[in-house]
């Protein structure tokens, strides 16, 4: 496919992104950190949040499904995953954080497990859509072209 | 006379309440979150009250002025960018008209006598008003401001006869001196000082494609409060415009008229000249043979005007150019631009340095010829080829008002007689015509084709209406194109022939717009009261951090990775640790070895801040930071902590300053609250 076909879908992928609100300015702020001396700033910076998110996301699991549920370990869990998805702008995943930690300061079990569900569920669509505009960047550069520098 | 004094309180007690509103508002901002429709709504009101602001100065303007107690102020400005300011904001609002707001330098002696002495303030109040009329009663086409200098002393200097008799009018005391040159006879002119000790003459028009006025409403329009009401349409306005604006022009040794456009073009066009100190080392460059500027009927254009005049053009321009040591010989420049009047005055002024210009209307056009151009490159290697200017075009063209007619591809290969070769090439591109793909392919493609065979430039022209992602240029301009920024282009071009070889650069260089894109009206009193928004950090203040040395601690991987970055990226040097422990153990240590040398005198500790989260395993930010007050204790040292937080609640910033940190900031960072807390922090 030609290069300036491919980069097109890159803008109408990225736009989508911020559009849908899944993308927020700080990953903006994070696109900017990257360039020649840092090329993969922040492919890097997001595989590091898909590790930590996915082990997260598996420990809040199993906090949950406890005998006797220690929210306040859940809280910990839930605090650290708001910070790293706001740090890279993931501002879906931030905002069910949010409600989830109220879950889990209120001690509701019942709130706890639906916000897991909705969490994993944002992450897993966050993650494929990267993932997707990822591929994409590698393509549009392997055919010689370039992404807009920001 | 009780008129004015009850005018006076009344105007004293509504300023206070809109002064009133004016603080509340504010004090709302600080606590609504900036995106929401709160904050919006608070826009509206401020803009409100900045609007009602000066309606009120307007009104009590107009009633000094009766009273004769008006009082020019006198301060230092810049005439060009005074201009350029105000064309910038009506140009945002002409553009959702799909009218072309414009500077014409004319001459360019505006350019060089540049600094004054004089009322900015009004001087903008009286440009603005007329602006604004002309935006308002205009649907189509452009609005063009003019400007020029004359020397003060020149014989025709008046514009008017009436403005004698009416100036004296208003300065009483010292016409007294003058009473016995009231005639007119222009002999004895040098004698009178037409103006307040003024040196030089600035001449303005503000010429518009519009309703325009006629003839037997024209005396009338400058009464107050009167509004041409020709058309059923019913423009919106109080009127009390244009009369303030002739008081302003006549205080300032100036008169305002109308003048009559050529036959067909339809508008009206203000001309007003006022008079202005100087502050600039005056030469004889800036004098202006007078015959053709003359009261005549037409408005002031370079088609019309006389080969004296023009050569004052090409003198001017020629000794900005020189004195910055351009040299434009084998410059071509190839223009992708909309608007009639920016054509115009670029032809004019690059013409007049001898570059040649190609306009083009369309994007594929433009591949065309380079793709020519490359192949005859590669093909002749005796001759180069050339791109044909439409210099030549335009002077049989000069009376033509249309615009520039874009070249046949035919002309463009047309082997000029001269030897010159074209060795450089300058683009300049208006990003709004064509989406942001085609420009990234089209630059790409310039950077691996045409690199090879020419030096060349590329310019873009964005406004608020084009994307915000930056293509790669060597230089974006803010539209309209003038003024001050065709002096950047100039000093772009000197860049030509210094280095020989040398590809594009790719760094860019963006002028920081004065005023942010959300602003509707212009508030005639407090220019500065909306922050300007800058696209790109400006390139000095790319490394605000450098030369700093940062404690980073930080549990949460993706965050220390962040803010790591961020942080170096700002010219920082970072260490990160994971936990209130270890950032406990580097702290001692670094002490420890730090003042194990020094020999009395000032302590020192190798990091200049440290950024602590709160919330971390083993040991949080809070302790972490009550045993580091311990530890510095020893040493006599006060290490400034920012304390990292997830949270905006109050609650947190108690603790916060318990345990003795000096400032929290609230994640992810952003730099720029950082550097806030920074200079608070040095402050103390």
């Amino acid at each position: 496919m030609a290069v300036f076909q491919l980069q097109q879908q890159w803008v109408d992928l990225i736009s989508a992104l911020f559009r849908e609100e899944f993308l927020d300015s700080q990953f903006t702020q994070l696109q900017q950190l990257q360039d020649e001396s840092n090329p993969d700033f922040v492919v890097e910076v997001v595989t590091l949040f898909f590790e930590d998110s996915e082990r997260l996301l598996n420990d809040l699991c199993s906090t949950l499904h406890q005998r006797v549920v220690d929210f306040k370990k859940a809280d910990a869990h839930v605090h650290q995953l708001k910070g790293s998805s706001a740090s890279i702008g993931a501002q879906r995943v931030k905002n069910v954080c949010v409600s989830f930690r109220n879950c889990c300061e209120e001690g509701n079990l019942e709130g706890c497990l639906a916000c897991l569900q909705q969490v994993k569920h944002e992450y897993t669509l966050l993650k494929s859509k990267l993932e997707a505009l990822f591929a994409l960047e590698q393509q549009i550069v392997a055919a010689g072209g370039s992404l807009p520098t920001m | 006379m009780n008129k004015s004094i009850a005018f006076a309180s009344a105007g004293h007690d509504v300023r206070a309440s809109l002064a009133g509103i004016s603080g509340l508002i504010k004090l709302c901002y600080d606590v609504v979150s900036l995106d929401s429709d709160l904050a919006r709504n608070l826009d509206q009101m401020n803009s409100c009250v900045e609007k009602l602001l000066g309606i009120l100065n307007s009104v009590l303007d107009i009633s000094k002025v009766e009273a004769g107690k008006m009082h020019l102020e006198e301060v230092e400005f810049n005439v060009a960018q005074a201009i350029e300011e105000s064309v910038d904001i009506f140009h945002i609002v002409a553009l959702a008209k799909g009218l072309e707001v414009i500077w014409d330098p004319c001459d360019f002696s505006v350019l060089l006598s540049s600094n004054v002495r004089g009322d900015c303030l009004r001087f903008k109040q009286i440009l603005d008003n007329l602006l604004s009329n002309a935006v308002k009663f205009t649907s189509e086409g452009h609005i063009v401001v003019r400007a020029w200098v004359r020397n003060a002393n020149s014989k025709y200097s008046e514009l008017t006869s009436v403005q004698n008799c009416k100036f004296f009018d208003i300065f009483g005391g010292i016409s007294k001196c003058f009473q016995n040159t009231e005639d007119n006879s222009q002999k004895e002119s040098h004698d009178v000082i037409h103006h307040i000790g003024g040196d030089k003459e600035f001449i303005f028009e503000v010429d518009d494609t519009g309703m325009g006025i006629p003839t037997e409403k024209r005396a009338s329009v400058f009464e107050n409060y009167v509004q041409v009401k020709d058309s059923n349409l019913g423009y919106e306005g109080t009127g009390l415009g244009l009369g303030i604006v002739q008081s302003f022009v006549r205080l300032m040794g100036g008169d305002i008229i109308i003048q009559d456009k050529e036959p067909g073009e339809r508008g009206s066009c203000f001309r007003f000249n006022i008079y202005l100190k100087s502050s600039e080392i005056s030469s004889d460059n800036t004098e202006v043979e007078d015959s053709d500027l003359q009261k005549g009927p037409r408005s002031y254009s370079l088609h019309s005007a006389s080969s004296k005049s023009w050569l004052k053009l090409q003198s001017n321009i020629q000794n900005m150019s020189t004195s910055q040591g351009i040299n434009v010989d084998g410059i071509s420049c190839l223009l992708l631009i909309n608007g009639v009047e920016t054509k115009k005055i670029l032809q004019t002024w690059m013409g007049s340095l001898g570059i040649k210009l190609v306009f083009f209307q369309q994007l594929e056009n433009l591949y065309e010829i380079m793709k020519k151009i490359t192949q005859n490159y590669s093909n002749s290697s005796s001759s180069e080829p050339s791109l044909e200017s439409a210099n030549d075009e335009f002077s049989s063209h000069r009376d033509d008002n249309r615009h520039v007619l874009p070249l046949s591809l035919k002309d463009v290969f047309k082997r000029s007689g001269s030897r010159r070769s074209h060795k450089y090439l300058l683009f300049i591109l208006d990003l709004s015509s064509g989406n942001l793909q085609e420009w990234i392919s089209f630059l790409d493609y310039l950077r691996k084709r045409i690199h090879h065979f020419y030096q060349y430039k590329v310019v873009c022209l964005y406004d608020f209406s084009t994307s915000t992602f930056p293509v790669s240029c060597d230089l974006m301009l803010r539209k309209p194109l003038h003024g001050s920024r065709i002096h950047k282009i100039l000093s772009l071009m000197r860049e030509f022939g210094q280095k020989d070889g040398e590809s594009v650069v790719l760094s860019h260089i963006v002028e920081v717009p004065r005023i942010s894109s959300e602003i509707e009206t212009k508030s005639l009193l407090n220019s500065s009261s909306h922050k300007p928004e800058i696209l790109l950090q400006n390139f000095h203040e790319k490394l605000p951090l450098v030369g700093m040395n940062i404690l980073l601690v930080e549990d949460t991987d993706v965050l220390r990775m962040v803010a790591t970055n961020f942080l170096l990226r700002s010219g920082a040097t970072v260490k990160s640790v994971d936990n209130g422990l270890q950032a406990l153990n580097v702290v001692k240590m670094s002490l420890q070895e730090a003042n194990s040398v020094s020999t009395g005198g000032s302590k020192c500790f190798p990091f200049d801040f440290i950024l602590m989260d709160c919330q971390m395993p083993i040991m949080d930010g809070f302790e972490a930071t009550r045993c580091i007050r311990n530890v510095e204790k020893q040493y006599g040292l006060h290490i400034p902590i920012f304390a990292l937080t997830a949270y905006a609640e109050s609650d947190e910033a108690e603790k916060v300053r318990l345990a003795g940190m000096d400032f929290h900031l609230i994640k992810p960072i952003k730099i720029s609250k950082l550097l806030e807390a920074i200079k608070l922090v040095i402050k103390n």
